[in-house]
């Protein structure tokens, strides 16, 4: 087969790739994946849509990145999209595993490595409320303050600090 | 987007450099970066419908400036991916100028070398993007790339 021939087929394949990008069930699902922080997407707008799990289906077969995050959504917001009918067995079998801590099977050709990924990340409603390390040089004086907080106020240390920033900005 | 993240580090790097002077500790030595996979695609604006997850894959060394590094990409919405190093790229992959500060520069990958890579290791996940491409008209340097690799094309058709 020439590279030639290869455009012209894959030009078939893209136009029916595109007929389904353009359906509304693909655009509410990936509007609201981006609306959520899940997915980055240059072309879709972020909705607070709430599709069906049958539309985030559909949008999969176009975009396997959908079925990549679908598992943890189901298995830790279930809310996120319209339960209309039971979930379909393979998809059923991969959330209750999920939700388990068991997952192994691939799901759809998405293995169980690359969907249990995102079970954090989906737990903590996105990256942004995911807590970040970060590191501090801490004199003697500050640590001895930083324990007697923790001491007075019965927390841990990054709860102390949490607790003394919002005083600060009270 | 990430032109700004990495600023941060750039400047980061130089306040946490001027500290351990002061505090007569070893400083922090220049990093290279290597962005790869959907996000080098996305920074380097190909013409492609790109949907990507919140996660950076990128090559660079384990220490305080990649821990930075994920810190600052969290504050954005993004991920940096733990697992980059296993990401496989071809050995005579090319990469083009992105940021180039006083300690960080990076490089993304040229997209072909992307392309490939997500064509022969994850052809299921990545078959709309490939065949967008190959509508498009494969460059010289994808095709030399296919045969050199054996891609199965007939998947993405």
């Amino acid at each position: 087969m020439n590279w030639q021939e290869i455009q012209k087929r894959a030009e078939k394949k893209r136009k029916a790739l595109e007929r389904k990008r353009k359906d509304p069930r693909f655009r509410a699902v990936i509007g609201r994946l981006v609306h959520e922080g899940f997915l980055k997407a240059r072309d879709t707008a972020p909705t607070r849509a709430r599709p069906t799990v049958e539309d985030a289906l559909f949008a999969g077969e176009v975009e396997p990145r959908v079925l990549e995050l679908l598992p943890a959504i189901l298995a830790r917001r279930p809310k996120l999209f319209l339960q209309t009918r039971p979930l379909p067995p393979d998809l059923e079998l991969v959330v209750r595993e999920l939700k388990r801590g068991k997952a192994e099977r691939d799901f759809r050709g998405i293995p169980a490595i690359k969907y249990t990924a995102w079970e954090t990340l989906v737990r903590h409603h996105g990256p942004e409320q995911m807590a970040i390390a970060k590191t501090f040089r801490l004199k003697k004086a500050d640590l001895t303050l930083l324990a007697a907080l923790k001491e007075k106020w019965g927390l841990n240390e990054t709860e102390v600090v949490r607790k003394a920033l919002a005083l600060a900005t009270e | 987007m990430l032109k700004k993240v990495f600023q941060k580090l750039d400047k980061w790097m130089g306040e946490e450099n001027w500290e351990r002077r002061e505090l007569g500790t070893l400083g922090l030595a220049p990093v290279k970066i290597q962005l790869l996979g959907q996000m080098a695609l996305v920074e380097a604006q190909v013409d492609l419908h790109l949907f990507a997850t919140v996660d950076v894959d990128a090559y660079m060394e384990v220490g305080s400036v990649r821990l930075k590094l994920a810190e600052l990409l969290k504050e954005v919405g993004l991920i940096l991916d733990p697992d980059s190093d296993k990401i496989w790229m071809p050995e005579e992959t090319e990469y083009q100028n992105y940021f180039h500060g006083k300690f960080v520069e990076v490089v993304l990958a040229e997209p072909e070398y992307v392309l490939i890579s997500k064509a022969l290791k994850a052809p299921q996940k990545n078959g709309a993007l490939i065949s967008e491409y190959l509508a498009q008209g494969a460059s010289k340097r994808f095709q030399a790339l296919a045969e050199k690799y054996k891609l199965d094309l007939e998947q993405f058709l």
